[in-house]
């Protein structure tokens, strides 16, 4: 058997470029996580796996790594291991189910948002689910995005799309928290002359993976998958504005999880300023912008990073006469999804996410833009500056709202 | 005055002085290097079972199988009990198998016939062609550790060793033997030491000793070459179905597997080169059982040389030549009195070689005491409370692997490690620690980093040495074991002698990593000769 250890030369690359390491000592990297302990424990030997669960599945080693490893997914095959034996615990289960959540806490905003608003709620929760108090929960929103959806007319009942049919992927956070992007994204599709369509869906399946929970993960992948692949099938773009959801669907469910006919989905995902850049190059896109001066930071998600497709948010962003964008480089924001929940983790996310705090700061900019919710709020945390997603400033460009 | 000088500090020489000091004779060893310098860490690391000779030499396959069984029980922190598999494939002759469950049988090796399938669960590597396969209590072990083993044992009675001095001379009172001379190699200084009876331990260099008191012995230096896998390939020890021959045995021990071996007659026993077309058919020949074995990454490879000790009517090829030992006491011989010579052997039978030779030195020095060496534990079990203190400082999972390093001197290392930084990372690959580079390091005289490294696997595990090296020499500098101007040439001892392994084995993945730390030593700290 060749062992995937066997790839790792010790170059220190992970090291350098790991967001966590670099903070905080009790976190063994990448290097000594993976591939080192992986070699050890293969030799019999009882490893010390203290700290590997601080890593915040940025996969920043695996975009680094010459030799084409994953010290990531060595790093997180304990967790997987240990939650298949033990199951998933309560905290975990909860921040990993936003979906089953979501449906209750969207037709009661109000008192929901109220209560999670609330300080001794918030100590209740810390005490019994060491979810951190300071970490504000994101706020649901009054109806979801499917609900909209479904009750308006579209604009392509009378006549075909002139560019034809897109598939929406829109993810938990647009249907429960964040209605506008979907909202947003629907109508500057529309403007470029595409018929949108919204299968059923279920949460991709990241949180419950980055908690360690595979074989539930690839149940919900596996009905993605069966709903996603005919539309596949016939050349329809699937498209994504969480970068969370667009790397999940377009590399794990082959990979990691294995599902049936996730090769023929993957090819046709894009995230949405991925799609968005390609009808740009094609000439299709619309350029009727309104000058709308501005600057805007930009903060490149680590999950949009691994898929290698550039920074097409700043290309778009920058055709809009008057925006001032740039990528910031600031590294991973330390949210990285549920992490930056978990009370013991909440201290080293701040800390991982101080370089791009202190970029935004620095930029004197109003609001800054990022395509991943999760990073959105940790941006808005750590700076109490608003921060959007690039299809927000697009819409509002093409005067849409 | 010490009454016996042992030559050599491998397995036998170490054997041969804890059994003399546990019959109360004083003794000292002298060694031209370090400890286990010669072929006793210069082997596949192979406890055998008496498989491999049944059929050809079932002399030898009797004493591995008795041995095999006396080490695991008084040696248990040198062994690594993994059993053993032969196994055979289609291309094999199956006559042969029935022939060898036979001799094993009269030898005294335990055989078992597994299912084929049941084998691929416990080891998914092995070959598509395998047809058949046997179970034997082959084992793993580590000869650097048997062999400090030894020595502590010994020390604790009274026995010395001296390394580092190579004996340029016997002193003679006319046909008698009364001592040696030797230069310790570190100082240059030439040092004599009498003594009542010398024993001739050397190994491979056992002819060169005894032609110093004007003996010729009929000995054969045998350089096997080896290859060590960068992880584990196995999780037990996989031999052929076959007579014996290159390429055939797989040995997985601790991080990584070895294969071994090739047979080569050489002049010299310091003829340690490794021709490239060995290490091409050891890939080729190894991969017939492990398929994988042809681009899993090599680490290094090395090469030992077998002393062989060739009978009147043996042919010339040392495949042939029998693996048994014979003791020569050269007064009865030769006329020479006051020298034993050892020749031949093999490291699983060390003990009971060592058993034989000191029951000659004992009639001679009139001592009547019986051997005991096979009936006590080399050493006693860990103080459980140093080991609490060690696990307190690491952690239960680290403080097993100092456990096995270290099984005896655990009160120092638990010191070191309690002081500050004691517990810090020098070498990741096979995590060692400062506190246990510096215990190791404060136990020897002018240490380099090859001493240290055979002692904690530093430097011997993914990076070669390419990170923990400059880490360690500079360490040593800092705790004043070392002169600071002399750090870098410490650092570059250890690379050069890495480099010989790894360059000799380059093909794939190791390729990368061997021009990484290439460019570091070259490129950053102006060093090392490529």
């Amino acid at each position: 058997m060749i062992n995937q250890y066997d790839a790792c030369l010790k170059c220190n690359l992970c090291e350098l470029h790991c967001p966590v390491f670099r903070v905080t000592p009790a976190f063994p990297g990448p290097k000594n996580g993976g591939p080192g302990i992986e070699r050890l424990r293969a030799a019999g030997k009882a490893v010390d796996e203290t700290g590997l669960d601080l890593c915040l599945g940025c996969r920043t080693c695996e975009v680094v790594c010459p030799s084409g490893l994953s010290p990531a997914k060595l790093v997180h095959q304990p967790k997987i291991d240990k939650v298949r034996l033990r199951g998933l615990p309560a905290r975990e289960w909860l921040l990993a189910h936003t979906n089953l959540l979501g449906e209750v806490a969207v037709r009661l905003p109000g008192v929901t948002n109220g209560s999670l608003g609330l300080k001794p709620v918030r100590i209740m929760m810390e005490k019994a689910l060491r979810i951190d108090r300071r970490r504000p929960m994101p706020r649901y929103a009054r109806g979801t995005f499917r609900s909209w959806f479904a009750r308006r007319p579209s604009p392509w009942r009378e006549r075909p799309a002139p560019n034809g049919q897109v598939v929406y992927f829109h993810g938990c956070s647009t249907n429960y928290m964040l209605p506008e992007v979907g909202r947003q994204t629907v109508a500057v599709l529309e403007h470029n002359g595409f018929e949108v369509i919204l299968p059923p869906q279920r949460c991709c399946g990241l949180p419950l993976m980055g908690n360690g929970e595979i074989d539930e993960a690839r149940r919900w992948a596996a009905y993605n998958v069966a709903q996603l692949r005919p539309y596949a099938e016939k050349g329809i773009p699937i498209i994504f504005t969480s970068t969370s959801c667009s790397l999940t669907v377009k590399q794990e469910y082959a990979h990691l999880l294995g599902v049936d006919g996730a090769e023929a989905v993957s090819p046709l995902c894009y995230d949405l300023f991925e799609f968005l850049a390609q009808l740009h190059d094609d000439g299709r896109l619309r350029l009727d912008f309104r000058p709308s001066p501005q600057v805007l930071p930009y903060h490149q998600p680590c999950h949009q990073r691994v898929q290698g497709i550039g920074t097409p948010a700043v290309r778009l962003l920058r055709l809009i006469p008057g925006v001032e964008s740039w990528n910031m480089d600031a590294g991973c924001c330390g949210a990285s999804g549920t992490h930056g929940f978990k009370r013991e983790k909440y201290d080293i996310s701040m800390a991982v996410g101080e370089p791009l705090r202190a970029a935004l700061v620095a930029s004197g900019a109003a609001r800054g833009v990022s395509d991943c919710e999760a990073c959105r709020w940790q941006m808005e945390h750590l700076t109490g500056m608003p921060a959007v997603h690039p299809i927000t400033v697009l819409w509002e460009a093409y005067g849409l709202g | 005055m010490q009454r016996v000088v042992v030559i050599g500090g491998g397995a036998t020489g170490s054997g041969i002085l804890r059994d003399l000091t546990m019959r109360g004779i004083p003794a000292v060893l002298v060694e031209q290097g370090d400890l286990v310098h010669g072929t006793s860490s210069r082997y596949h690391g192979l406890l055998h079972s008496g498989g491999r000779y049944a059929v050809k030499d079932p002399e030898s396959a009797r004493e591995c199988a008795t041995e095999n069984a006396i080490l695991r029980r008084i040696a248990p922190f040198a062994v690594e009990p993994c059993g053993g598999i032969f196994l055979q494939l289609a291309q094999d002759d199956p006559g042969y198998a029935d022939r060898w469950v036979t001799a094993c049988q009269k030898a005294g090796v335990p055989t078992e016939r597994i299912d084929i399938e049941q084998l691929r669960r416990e080891e998914p590597g092995i070959s598509p062609d395998a047809v058949a396969a046997y179970r034997v209590p082959d084992a793993s072990v580590d000869g650097f550790r048997l062999i400090a083993g030894n020595v502590a044992a010994a020390e604790a009675l009274g026995g010395r060793t001296l390394t580092y001095r190579r004996v340029t001379g016997l002193l003679k009172d006319g046909p008698r033997v009364t001592g040696v001379q030797l230069i310790n190699e570190r100082t240059g200084e030439e040092e004599t030491m009498e003594a009542d009876l010398v024993i001739n331990a050397a190994g491979a260099w056992t002819g060169q000793i005894a032609a110093m008191a004007g003996i010729h012995l009929d000995l054969v230096a045998d350089r096997g070459v080896l290859l060590v896998y960068h992880g584990r390939l196995t999780s037990q020890v996989i031999n052929r179905l076959r007579p014996p021959g290159n390429g055939d045995i797989f040995v997985p021990a601790g991080t990584v597997t070895l294969l071994g071996t090739t047979a080569t007659p050489v002049a010299s026993p310091d003829n340690l080169e490794i021709p490239a077309a060995e290490v091409a058919a050891l890939l080729r020949q190894g991969a017939d059982l492990l398929p994988a074995a042809a681009t899993a990454r090599v680490l290094r490879a090395f090469a030992g040389v077998r002393p062989l000790f060739k009978a009147k009517g043996d042919g010339a090829n040392t495949r042939d030549l029998p693996r048994t030992y014979q003791i020569v006491d050269h007064s009865a011989e030769h006329g020479v009195a006051g020298l034993i010579s050892i020749v031949g052997g093999k490291l699983t039978t060390y003990r009971e070689m060592a058993e034989k030779a000191v029951d000659v030195a004992a009639a001679h020095l009139g001592v009547t005491a019986p051997c005991r060496t096979a009936l006590e534990p080399i050493l006693p079990p860990p103080d459980v409370d140093v080991v609490r203190r060690v696990q307190v400082q690491v952690g239960a999972a680290q403080a097993t692997y100092l456990l096995d390093r270290h099984p005896a001197g655990l009160a120092d290392l638990a010191k070191e490690l309690e002081a500050p930084l004691g517990t810090e990372v020098i070498c990741e690959c096979e995590q060692v620690t400062r506190g246990e580079l510096l215990v190791v390091a404060r136990s020897l005289p002018q240490p380099s980093l090859s001493d240290i490294r055979r002692r904690t696997r530093l430097g011997m595990g993914t990076c070669q040495g390419a990170y923990c090296g400059y880490r360690a020499a500079f360490t040593l500098a800092e705790a004043g074991l070392a002169e600071p101007a002399a750090a870098p040439a410490l650092m570059l001892d250890l690379q050069e002698e890495r480099w010989r392994g790894v360059s000799a084995a380059l093909p794939g993945p190791e390729l990368r990593g061997a021009e990484l730390t290439y460019a570091l030593y070259a490129g950053l700290f102006g060093g090392m000769k490529p």
